[in-house]
């Protein structure tokens, strides 16, 4: 078995490796190479067993941090359309991002990751490409709370945990989100329409512990279950500009009846895209650049990703039909 | 439910047609009140109905509602034709049953876009079905003009919208109830065929389920004419 390790910073992060699913997929999943083919990253086995670290941080005992990721595993198990199941194993004296096999979720300090609140990290099998072992981090240089309605001045541990155990399951960023640009270079959310949305609302912000129609379609996607691959609808096409694909546009599609938003990339250079795990009916199809999170957080740099083309609609309502595709649409953007 | 604009084009014609409405007399016509069954074949009109804005929400921080854009959606108003068979009960009753189809569209258009997207109006022409049982109320005591019979009529029947390329279809019911009249242009006493008219109907029609986005009922306005022939028992 050959393995490697991939890293998944989130929420404010920077130098994220993130690797491309394949095309035919909603928001962003983790792809890896097998052979010649790409898979998509996944686990294998479930339930998927992880380890809670014994290390705490101010206000935070060892049930505390049980407590918050038990509740994190639990939002998504409870998923209807998808299979994925976790098993708490027990708590450990191990480090998180030891490569024993063993899935920990824990604090450690990392002062020198000044915006980074918690990273996941991979241990891949490169024959499968099934996920091995997954650790994850949360940053001791912040404040965390567990308290039920948020406490201000610290970021909440349960959602937090929530954005991070959507990586450990396979699921990559999703850009349904708006942020403005500090002075600093950070950024500011104004507001987001996904768990899995690369910047976090904020300290005292509860409000990430709660699933999304975007990440709810992600991990139904990678394991679907209760008739999701039956009745789940896509919208398929490509974005084009005076002719020519775009690469990493993205497109959203809003449901009328439901009022969701899934959302997903062009992720070829002929700007095909595809958004899966959409409940059947008519869409408003919306397509932006890529222009309110940092772009590594989504996609490697050597990727030729277009942010000059202004945001805008598709002139049709598309109709996602059950179980099938709406049939290739073509968005034409034009330039700034 | 929606009414609004709709509503009073509806109450406008209702008053027209009451406005020309007088007492029969004697002018009824044997062949008029005679039980007979009536095959008909017409073209209508059913207006639009709004389904109100709703918003593509993302949210903020204290778990509040933050508005990417807006969409205000619709049905649009559609000709359509209709087939009609009536079977007139021993009374001023009759039962109808009849079938339509038309093509109305359903419109969304965008609005407030946080980032600055140009409106649109996105739409979809939808293949609009009907099945629909009615009964019929002559107004015997009644007449429009010399010859026109008023009648009322209230229905109810099962609405089926297919979506552009017919790939998705969504079922939904349907009520009606208004009122008409008939106007026989040509009767024959002990024919088979014993009256030839024509036929105008105003209705309010509400429209349940279907693809109507909010899953909820919505009035519109109808006006119908259509030709029909009558055959004696």
């Amino acid at each position: 078995m050959i393995r490697r390790r991939r890293s998944i910073l989130a929420l404010a992060a920077a130098g994220v490796v993130a690797f491309l699913a394949q095309p035919a997929s909603a928001y962003l999943k983790f792809g890896v190479r097998v052979g010649s083919q790409d898979v998509v990253l996944k686990w294998a086995q479930m339930p998927v067993r992880y380890f809670v670290s014994d290390a705490t941080v101010p206000g935070i005992s060892e049930s505390d941090l049980q407590g918050a990721v038990g509740r994190a595993f639990a939002t998504w198990q409870a998923v209807p359309t998808s299979s994925i199941s976790y098993q708490f194993a027990g708590v450990t004296t191990a480090h998180p991002l030891t490569d024993d096999g063993a899935s920990v979720l824990g604090f450690l300090a990392r002062p020198d990751m000044d915006r980074v609140l918690a990273s996941t990290h991979f241990l891949i099998d490169n024959s499968t490409g099934s996920i091995v072992e997954a650790d994850i981090f949360f940053n001791s240089a912040f404040q965390w709370s567990v308290a039920a309605q948020g406490d201000a001045g610290k970021f909440d541990l349960e959602s937090i945990a929530l954005h991070e155990i959507g990586h450990l399951s396979g699921l990559g960023h999703s850009a349904l989100g708006e942020t403005q640009l500090r002075p600093d270079g950070g950024r500011t959310v104004t507001a987001s329409d996904a768990v899995m949305f690369p910047v976090a609302l904020g300290t005292g912000s509860i409000a990430g512990r709660t699933l999304r129609a975007d990440d709810i379609a992600g991990i139904s996607d990678i394991y679907p279950d209760g008739g999701f691959a039956a009745d789940a609808a896509s919208i398929s096409g490509r974005v084009t500009k005076n002719g020519a694909g775009v690469f990493g546009a993205h497109v959203v599609a809003f449901n009328l009846a439901t009022g969701t938003m899934v959302a997903s990339f062009s992720l070829s250079t002929q700007g095909e895209f595809s958004i899966g795990g959409l409940s059947p009916g008519p869409h408003i199809v919306r397509v932006e650049p890529l222009d309110d999170a940092d772009v590594d957080g989504f996609f490697d740099s050597t990727m030729p990703v277009d942010l000059n083309f202004r945001v805008g609609f598709y002139q049709r309502l598309v109709v996602a039909p059950r179980g099938h595709d709406s049939g290739a649409i073509e968005l034409k953007v034009t330039p700034k | 439910m929606t009414v609004a604009r709709s509503t009073a084009l509806l109450g406008g014609a209702l008053f027209a047609a009451l406005f020309w409405t007088r007492p029969a007399a004697a002018q009824s016509t044997p062949t008029d009140a005679a039980p007979r069954t009536e095959v008909g074949v017409g073209v209508d009109w059913m207006g639009g109905a709004s389904f109100g804005t709703s918003s593509a929400n993302e949210v903020v921080a204290s778990g509040g509602a933050f508005p990417l854009f807006t969409a205000s959606s619709e049905y649009g108003g559609a000709l359509g034709v209709n087939v009609k068979i009536a079977r007139r009960l021993r009374s001023a009753f009759a039962v109808e049953a009849s079938a339509s189809y038309s093509r109305p569209e359903l419109r969304s258009t965008t609005a407030a876009d946080v980032e600055g997207a140009p409106s649109v109006t996105a739409t979809d022409r939808l293949r609009q079905i009907t099945i629909e049982g009615a009964i019929l109320y002559k107004l015997d005591r009644w007449r429009v003009g010399r010859r026109g019979s008023p009648f009322l009529s209230a229905g109810a029947g099962f609405l089926r919208h297919l979506h552009e390329g017919d790939t998705f279809v969504q079922n939904g019911e349907l009520y009606a109830f208004g009122g008409g009249v008939k106007i026989p242009l040509l009767t024959r006493d002990r024919k088979r065929l014993a009256v030839a008219g024509v036929r105008a109907d105003v209705r309010a029609v509400v429209r349940s389920h279907g693809a109507a986005p909010d899953g909820r009922s919505h009035l519109s306005p109808a006006l119908g004419v259509s030709a029909y022939l009558g055959f004696a028992k």
